[in-house]
């Protein structure tokens, strides 16, 4: 992402600020938003704003409070079990260790791809050897989710689910 | 290879598309894909990178559409190779600088398909068109897709696709185009342009990607969000912003010539000379002469030169093309002054003043 001020540089601060009651978005490199903060255009910000901090306010500090740690979190406590990668390292670099991280850490996972994403129900291509899977499955697990989604009180994501299975029963029509 | 060669592997995209490629110079799909069963490549040791290299290799010769041009190990190519391929889009910078066992590139001999094989992730499978061309490349991204798919892909039902980096999960696309603006540029609205596309989910970039600065005008812009739409939305999408950029800058243009026409004219003009005569020219200069001379090709100012020739032009005149065309390491100002003596003598082909 290039710098909106002097598009020429790699934007490497990213800055939401309230401005006359509106959240405003400011992509800037490094020597633009310290310019901009002297002449006071900007809030001060710390010239030194690496991605992982950038990433970081994605991360829950823990596994979210209110969600119970799923059960091979409890079972591996917090690393995980097929590549060892333990849940302080994956929040600071913000990389998987394997595919598997991604059942490990789910809940949090969830959590970090709907900030990045705004989203995190996959709606794209499957492999081709999935396809042969009765959609039925899919749906279960779907709804499953659907009700759990709902029972946190978590209703941007309970749209995105029945959204999903609608479109899953309409291509099994 | 001689290195002269590498730096003339063919790329389809250099000879022009079909749509909007006046603006458009390239189309590029990029699907990520993982093997179950292994670690990323960050965590996998020499011997697992390439037991998986050889998987993919394998199946990829069982694949009768892709013809493979070339299979290099990273670490048996030079700093010089390594940066053409970096320069002619074929790999990342970060590839470029790893080390160890199992990390490949495939060119296919058509330049429209080439792989990564333990980057960040197991695969990186590329398509690049000419022009505004993304369904196409996406239609043969996903055909290479289907062919290596018995490999078991890392896939999860609600996650999608699983890459090493939570920014490219769920479809593990990414869609990105490459234009030339230098009438948005003149007009300063490329400020107003990259607030809109952040505005829609599209990143804009310099030419050579993340952490590069702009040259010549060229800006490359992809989707940013991967996961919770199809690969047809995000596609979609970066088309449509497209689309409407290369109205806008036909219009700026126009605009631009209306204004001031003996300013323009004066300026591409004074362009032509500087990359018909110069004996010594920096990258930035060359790309910002080069960006001039296209509009000014394109406007009927100047001589023409053909599309194709100016897209091999602006690799041609990389210090890793320049250096691999010598056969030697050079300089900085051997450089400078080999870029000068290329452009005198490409440009002099389309000398009608
Ligand atoms: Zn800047
Ligand atoms: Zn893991």
């Amino acid at each position: 992402m290039l710098c909106e001020r002097c598009h020429s540089r790699e934007a490497q601060v990213h800055i939401k600020h309230m401005q006359n009651g509106a959240v405003v978005e400011f992509h800037l490199c490094h020597k633009c938003a310290h310019e901009m903060s002297q002449q006071g255009s900007l809030p001060k910000v710390p010239v030194e704003f690496p991605f992982e901090n950038f990433l970081g306010n994605l991360f829950p500090a823990k596994v979210q409070k209110q969600a119970e740690p799923s059960r091979k979190e409890q079972m591996f406590n917090g690393f995980c079990p097929a590549c060892g990668l333990n849940y302080e390292e994956f929040a600071r670099t913000g990389k998987f260790g394997c595919p598997q991280c991604y059942e490990t850490f789910r809940d949090a996972v969830r959590h970090l791809l709907r900030g990045i994403h705004g989203n995190e129900i996959h709606r794209g291509t499957r492999p081709h050897g999935m396809a042969s899977k009765q959609p039925e499955e899919d749906i279960g697990t779907l709804k499953v989710l659907l009700r759990e989604a709902i029972e946190k009180e978590e209703y941007e994501r309970a749209a995105v689910l029945r959204d999903r299975i609608r479109l899953l029963e309409e291509r099994r029509a | 290879m001689k290195s002269a060669d590498f730096a003339s592997l063919p790329l389809a995209w250099l000879s022009g598309g079909s749509q909007q490629s006046d603006i458009v110079l390239s189309s590029r799909i990029r699907l990520a894909r993982n093997l179950s069963g292994y670690p990323f490549p960050a965590r996998c040791d020499d011997k697992k990178r390439e037991e998986i290299a050889g998987k993919i290799l394998e199946r990829l010769s069982e694949t009768p559409f892709v013809s493979v041009l070339g299979t290099w190990q990273m670490d048996g190519l030079d700093e010089l190779r390594r940066n053409v391929l970096v320069e002619r889009h074929l790999i990342s910078p970060d590839f470029s600088r790893q080390t160890g066992r199992g990390k490949v590139v495939v060119v296919d001999d058509q330049g429209i398909v080439s792989l990564m094989i333990n980057e960040e992730d197991h695969l990186r499978i590329q398509v690049f068109l000419g022009g505004l061309d993304l369904f196409e490349c996406w239609r043969i991204a996903g055909q290479v897709d289907e062919a290596l798919d018995v490999l078991n892909y890392a896939y999860d039902e609600e996650f999608g696709y699983l890459t090493a980096c939570p920014t490219n999960t769920g479809t593990a696309l990414r869609a990105s185009v490459m234009v030339h603006i230098p009438g948005l540029e003149i007009q300063r609205k490329l400020g107003k342009i990259i607030r809109e596309c952040n505005r829609v989910g599209l990143t804009v970039r310099g030419m050579y990607g993340e952490g590069s600065e702009s040259v010549g005008s060229l800006f490359q812009i992809s989707n940013q969000v991967t996961l919770g739409q199809r690969e047809e939305e995000l596609i979609e999408k970066v088309s449509g912003v497209i689309t409407s950029l290369v109205q806008q800058e036909r219009a700026a243009r126009l605009k631009i010539w209306e204004n001031d026409t003996s300013k323009l004219e004066d300026k591409m003009w004074r362009a032509w000379g500087i990359a018909r005569y110069a004996r010594s020219i920096e990258s930035r200069e060359a790309m910002q002469m080069l960006s001039w001379i296209r509009m000014g090709s394109q406007m009927g100012i100047l001589p023409q030169v053909p599309p194709g020739e100016w897209n091999r032009l602006i690799l041609d005149i990389q210090q890793a093309h320049l250096q691999c065309f010598e056969g030697r390491r050079l300089a900085e100002q051997e450089i400078d002054v080999a870029r000068a003596s290329l452009l005198r003598k490409r440009l002099a082909n389309w000398n009608n003043e």
